[in-house]
């Protein structure tokens, strides 16, 4: 238990410290792409517009996998001025995304996570429904409330 | 709703009213659900009316929530105007950023609105949460021996109904021997004893389920734990709730296939029923109620609005001009028996014995409608045609057929200004 609170705190601390370094402002939408499913991150790319816009934030900022070069090019091409991408490495990723799983760290942050952690049935739902992964991503994922 | 949700809210109520901020205001609630429930009754209880709730969801408004009209903003706006001095907004709700900008962009000034549900726990205290969910994890296995914890952390009984209908193929899958069952509340613990529900727990405390989901999200779900929910919005990763009613992903299915993880075949079972025959015959001539003559209603919902008082008067007086006795039907202190009615807080545990011993039932669709949907007596099920439960109507999402639980109940869609109708309706079907 003790390691998990040390493990926590650890995951806050490089969080405030990335959140600093680049930036990121409480008035900015957060997107995390998982790497998990390519075509779940590339819809939220393609409608994260539409999810600041339901929060009425003007900015927002993409966080992805360093290595993900495909995706980088992709986020680049499809995305608009208001906002922007941060690369950065997959554990940090997956250390923001354990954080976010005991105590979500900004108010406006959404990850493409769908089979993480064990009890995260999104993935299933893609498996065992008629639900494709734009409605996953509008319903789910960024509570649109409209496909 | 959780108690300690309730205790908070009556705690910031009482801080606001001694405050004065209330004094000769209009005031106006945003969300038609459990929050605003709570607010009304607290808010009545010092003599202070709610005017109306304002809610976005068309499919609520024109109904009534906790006996207040529920409202769209341009509707307030049009019959109030949000710069009348005497206004005030109380917001109770996740979503209070975006509903205080609404406001603001509709012309309300910020000093008018009040938010009660704004600040959220810190990391400090969901760890501290955590390290007391781990004593009671403990104290709950060493208990019970090891084994799989199930924890049910809400109070709805047609939850626990589904669960206990579906527990026996679930325990066969998993091929598990020692487990425990964990319940928040009285009445849950009720309905589950209906089935062969082992080691079931009943927390002393509501907030203790809190304490054992900071447990098993600090333990990153490596801890034998599993959560009977769809989708349970306190795990932060959890956002399948806002698939529900999509695509007919309604209630039994979405246990069966996502919770229980069973073949699409498995079909809800009713428990077998003890003999109760003689302590509800007591139980019915102590209260003057007729064996197989007598209607039970059940006009209290937690999750689904309500009808007007009014319509469940009319409908027991024309019941007992007819000969039926007609008892109502009073989970808790706050539910009033319906004029002219006997109240009588029907044990759970003998709710199916009960309706089945009187021989009729008349309910807004409610968890009680679950637990006696396999029942022999005639029973009649409403649904406020409006009413949505995220993304289909209140009727798609739970009617007792679809959800395989009961064929010949009776399940009447209603609009609030075709209330003559579904009494005639009910009064020709009994």
């Amino acid at each position: 238990m003790v390691t998990d609170i040390i493990k926590i705190l650890f995951m806050k601390m490089e969080w405030d410290v990335f959140r600093i370094l680049n930036h990121i402002s409480d008035e900015e939408g957060i997107l995390v792409l998982s790497g998990e499913n390519a075509k779940i991150d590339e819809i939220s790319v393609a409608r994260f517009g539409e999810y600041l816009k339901k929060k009425y934030l003007s900015k927002g900022v993409i966080l992805v996998n360093r290595f993900e070069r495909n995706m980088i090019n992709h986020i680049k091409k499809n995305t608009a001025l208001h906002i922007r991408i941060i690369s950065l490495s997959p554990i940090r990723l997956k250390h923001f995304y354990k954080l976010h799983c005991v105590k979500p760290f900004a108010g406006n942050i959404a990850f493409t996570y769908i089979n993480t952690p064990k009890d995260n049935k999104l993935g299933k739902y893609l498996e065992k429904s008629e639900l494709d992964e734009n409605e996953l991503v509008c319903l789910a994922l960024f509570r649109l409330g409209h496909v | 709703m959780r108690d300690y949700e309730k205790l908070k809210l009556r705690n910031q109520i009482e801080q606001i009213f001694q405050s004065g901020n209330l004094f000769h205001k209009k005031i106006f609630l945003w969300g038609a659900g459990d929050f605003s429930r709570c607010i009304v009754s607290e808010l009545l209880k010092k003599g202070k009316k709610v005017e109306a709730i304002i809610d976005n969801d068309k499919s609520k408004q024109g109904a009534f929530c906790a006996g207040v009209p529920v409202l769209s903003l341009d509707d307030v706006s049009g019959q109030y105007g949000l710069n009348d001095s005497e206004i005030c907004f109380i917001i109770c709700s996740d979503f209070w950023k975006e509903i205080v900008n609404q406001l603001n962009l509709a012309g309300a000034a910020k000093e008018k609105i009040t938010i009660l549900k704004k600040e959220k726990d810190s990391l400090r205290e969901k760890i501290s949460d955590a390290v007391k969910g781990e004593k009671i994890y403990k104290n709950i296995t060493e208990q019970y021996g090891k084994g799989k914890v199930f924890l049910c952390p809400y109070t709805g009984t047609g939850d626990i109904y589904l669960i206990g209908s579906f527990w026996e193929k679930y325990i066969e899958n998993l091929k598990i021997n020692n487990y425990v069952f964990i319940v928040l509340s009285n009445a849950c613990k009720k309905v589950a004893s209906l089935f062969e529900i082992k080691n079931v727990v009943l927390l002393e405390k509501m907030i203790y389920a809190k304490y054992l989901i900071a447990y098993y999200l600090l333990k990153n779900s490596s801890l034998d734990m599993v959560i009977l929910n769809d989708g349970w919005r306190e795990l932060p990763y959890s956002c399948t709730e806002w698939l529900r009613g999509y695509k007919k992903l309604y209630f039994t299915q979405l246990f069966r296939d996502f919770v229980f993880e069973l073949p699409s075949d498995a079909k809800p079972q009713h428990p077998e029923l003890k003999d109760m025959n003689d302590s509800l015959q007591e139980l019915f001539q102590k209260n003057g109620l007729i064996k197989g003559k007598t209607v039970v209603i059940s006009p209290f919902s937690n999750t689904l609005l309500d009808l007007p008082q009014n319509f469940w008067s009319d409908i027991s007086k024309s019941l007992l001009e007819k000969g039926y006795s007609v008892c109502t039907n009073c989970g808790c202190d706050t539910e009033q028996p319906i004029e002219g009615t006997t109240g009588i807080c029907v044990p759970l545990d003998q709710a199916p014995q009960f309706v089945n011993f009187a021989g009729y039932f008349i309910g807004i669709r409610s968890g009680f409608c679950d637990i006696i949907s396999g029942c022999n007596a005639r029973k009649i099920i409403l649904y406020y045609k409006k009413n949505r439960f995220y993304n289909a109507s209140a009727y798609e999402y739970f009617n007792l057929k679809d959800m395989e639980l009961c064929e010949d109940a009776l399940e009447l869609e209603f609009c609030m200004d075709e209330l003559c109708r579904i009494k005639k309706e009910i009064l020709e079907y009994l």
